[in-house]
């Protein structure tokens, strides 16, 4: 040391100026995103990502299927709330009553029936088409149809079902009405069922997270020790200490977690694609897409979060150790 | 003084008789203090100690004496098992854990190991406890530059504690503890590895703050130069301290 090095008073910082809020503000976020001590997470800040990609991955597929499920669901029952269905069995070869009589009979019983607004005969076209797949394209022209009549009901009214039916029976033996409602309860719960399975999935997935961050962080505490200690009796709060480690926590998640959420975005938009290749009028797969998959992108902030969250928890958990 | 602002106000601690000692605040009191290491015997007894503001105290006795060992409780690395430890007037039995790093940066400590981080620089080895203590990048710059070059490292800013010689660390640890003008500096061994002259030329450096105020408290086993500087000498044998006034030297 050069002798006259020491000569005069020690430099050192004066009392720091009053600070705006909006400085310290500013502070606080760059305190975020600067890289400080450089307290990585050695070998582990390659594989964590790779972890949470593959979690956010699995969970943004099974919350894609189960919210295509459930809105599919949602349109059907939206078609079908509020509508009954009359079926005229086919007029059997000899019988006196005419296809053309039968539709009349049921007509007039569903004018009597209160609450019923409107009722229209399906179109043979229509009725062809429905059957076509287990028929194919054989002519039908000559082959006596059964009859389906679309009933509206009046809005808020309902329709008495048994009596209508007794009715229905009266004046064209074969003749009856469904609402649809068995087939909408089973549709529902079908529907319930895939969320909830969904989300106890995403419950997983996060304690998966959040315990492979706290077990990365645990080692990298373990890689620092000396350098915490050393923080820790120059007087770093132990917040500063955490966010070391958390702020990594939080770049590794959102990584891990955009990573995640694009594959699983290409896979379901693959799916999507295949299906729309078998047929393009399918209901089901036509609401896979990018628009649900937008909606799943918050698993990236959450991911993130998460991970910033285990990590800060668990060094803080650590410090409480030191006096 | 401190960078960042201490929250503590320097207030006297409320003053019992003895009536002699009122309105004197020390900066370190200890009061029958006892530290031992898990079930073994007690490495400190019975330990009474008062530092003024602005004294200057050798911390002598025997390798194994307990030196390290009661630097520690100054620095508040771990807390005495019986007794009292009095720092800046407040008794630190009654100090809340989220309180202490507001004391732990009043307090500079020269680690007998230095203990650097080897993956920073100098320049943010010696900024390390600003930056813990909120202070923005550019301050910490121009403080920490200027700094490194009273104490002779100008030019060594940017290198990592792995490239510099055991005399220079050693003047980085110095500097990363006085960055801060602490009120009370701490150093164990501080001169420990480095020949007599550069030794005298750290102390040179203890002595420039001790003019300005600053509370100094080394251990060391250099015994002639404890002699030649004259302060007084705070002798440990036996887990107790006694006091050696040196008024005739100097
Ligand atoms: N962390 C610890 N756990 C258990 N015993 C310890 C610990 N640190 C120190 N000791 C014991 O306490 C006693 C005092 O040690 P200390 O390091 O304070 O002595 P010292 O005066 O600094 O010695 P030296 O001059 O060699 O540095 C020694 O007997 C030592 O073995
Ligand atoms: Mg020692």
């Amino acid at each position: 040391m050069p002798a006259d090095a020491a000569a005069g008073p020690p430099p050192g910082p004066k009392r720091r100026d009053q600070t705006s809020l909006l400085e310290r503000a500013l502070r606080t976020v760059l305190a975020w995103t600067r890289g400080d001590l450089a307290l990585a997470y050695g070998s582990t800040r390659l594989h964590l990502p790779a972890l949470v990609a593959a979690l956010v991955f699995l969970s943004g597929l099974v919350l894609a299927g189960a919210a295509t499920l459930s809105d599919a669901a949602q349109r059907w029952s939206a078609g079908l709330v509020g509508a009954v269905t009359v079926e005229i069995p086919a007029a059997a070869a000899g019988d006196p009553l005419a296809t053309v009589e039968r539709v009349a009979r049921v007509q007039a019983v569903l004018a009597r029936t209160p609450g019923v607004a409107h009722a229209e005969a399906l179109p043979a076209e229509r009725i062809q088409a429905l059957l076509a797949p287990w028929v194919g394209a054989a002519d039908l022209s000559g082959v006596p149809l059964p009859v389906l009549i679309d009933v509206t009901v009046a809005g808020g009214a309902t329709v008495d079902l048994r009596a209508l039916n007794v009715a229905l029976d009266e004046a064209v033996p074969g003749a009856a009405a469904d609402d649809h409602r068995r087939w909408l309860v089973g549709l529902g719960r079908l529907a319930r069922l895939a969320l909830a399975v969904a989300l106890v999935l995403v419950a997983v997935v996060t304690i998966a997270t959040a315990g492979a961050v706290a077990f990365a962080t645990r080692a990298g505490l373990a890689l620092h020790e000396q350098a915490i200690d050393l923080l820790h009796l120059i007087g770093a709060p132990d917040g500063y200490i955490a966010r070391q480690f958390s702020r990594r926590a939080l770049l590794m998640g959102l990584a891990g977690g955009a990573l995640g959420w694009l594959a699983a975005t290409l896979a379901v938009l693959m799916i999507a694609q295949a299906a729309q290749a078998i047929d393009p009028g399918l209901p089901l797969p036509g609401l896979l897409g990018l628009a649900p998959m937008l909606k799943l992108l918050i698993l990236v902030p959450a991911a993130g979060f998460v991970a910033m969250a285990s990590a800060h928890w668990t060094v803080r958990r650590a410090l409480a150790r030191l006096p | 003084m401190a960078p960042a602002a201490p929250v503590l106000a320097f207030a006297p601690t409320p003053c019992h008789p003895p009536p002699r000692e009122c309105g004197r605040l020390e900066v370190v009191r200890f009061e029958n203090v006892g530290l031992r290491y898990g079930v073994g015997p007690e490495v400190l007894r019975d330990v009474y100690l008062d530092l003024a503001p602005g004294s200057f105290h050798f911390l002598t006795g025997p390798s194994g004496a307990g030196k390290s060992s009661l630097l520690s409780l100054l620095y508040l690395s771990r807390r005495p098992t019986r007794g009292r430890i009095h720092l800046f007037g407040r008794d630190m039995a009654g100090v809340s854990r989220g309180e202490l790093p507001a004391f732990r940066r009043r307090v500079g400590v020269v680690f007998q190991d230095f203990r650097l981080l080897d993956h920073l620089t100098a320049l943010d080895n010696v900024g390390l406890p600003l930056r813990v203590a909120g202070v923005d990048d550019r301050t910490i710059r121009t403080h920490v530059g200027e700094l490194l070059a009273w104490v002779g490292l100008a030019d060594r800013l940017e290198a990592k504690p792995p490239t510099l010689s055991g005399g220079e660390k050693q003047r980085v640890a110095i500097a990363r503890a006085v960055i801060t003008r602490p009120q009370l500096l701490l150093a164990d061994e501080p001169t420990g590895n480095v020949d007599d002259q550069i030794a005298l030329k750290l102390l040179t450096l203890f002595g420039e703050l001790h003019r300005m105020g600053t509370t100094v408290l080394i251990a060391t086993h250099n015994q002639p130069l404890v002699e030649r500087l004259g302060h007084p000498e705070l002798r440990l044998e036996g887990g107790r301290l006694n006091l050696r006034e040196r008024r005739d030297a100097g």
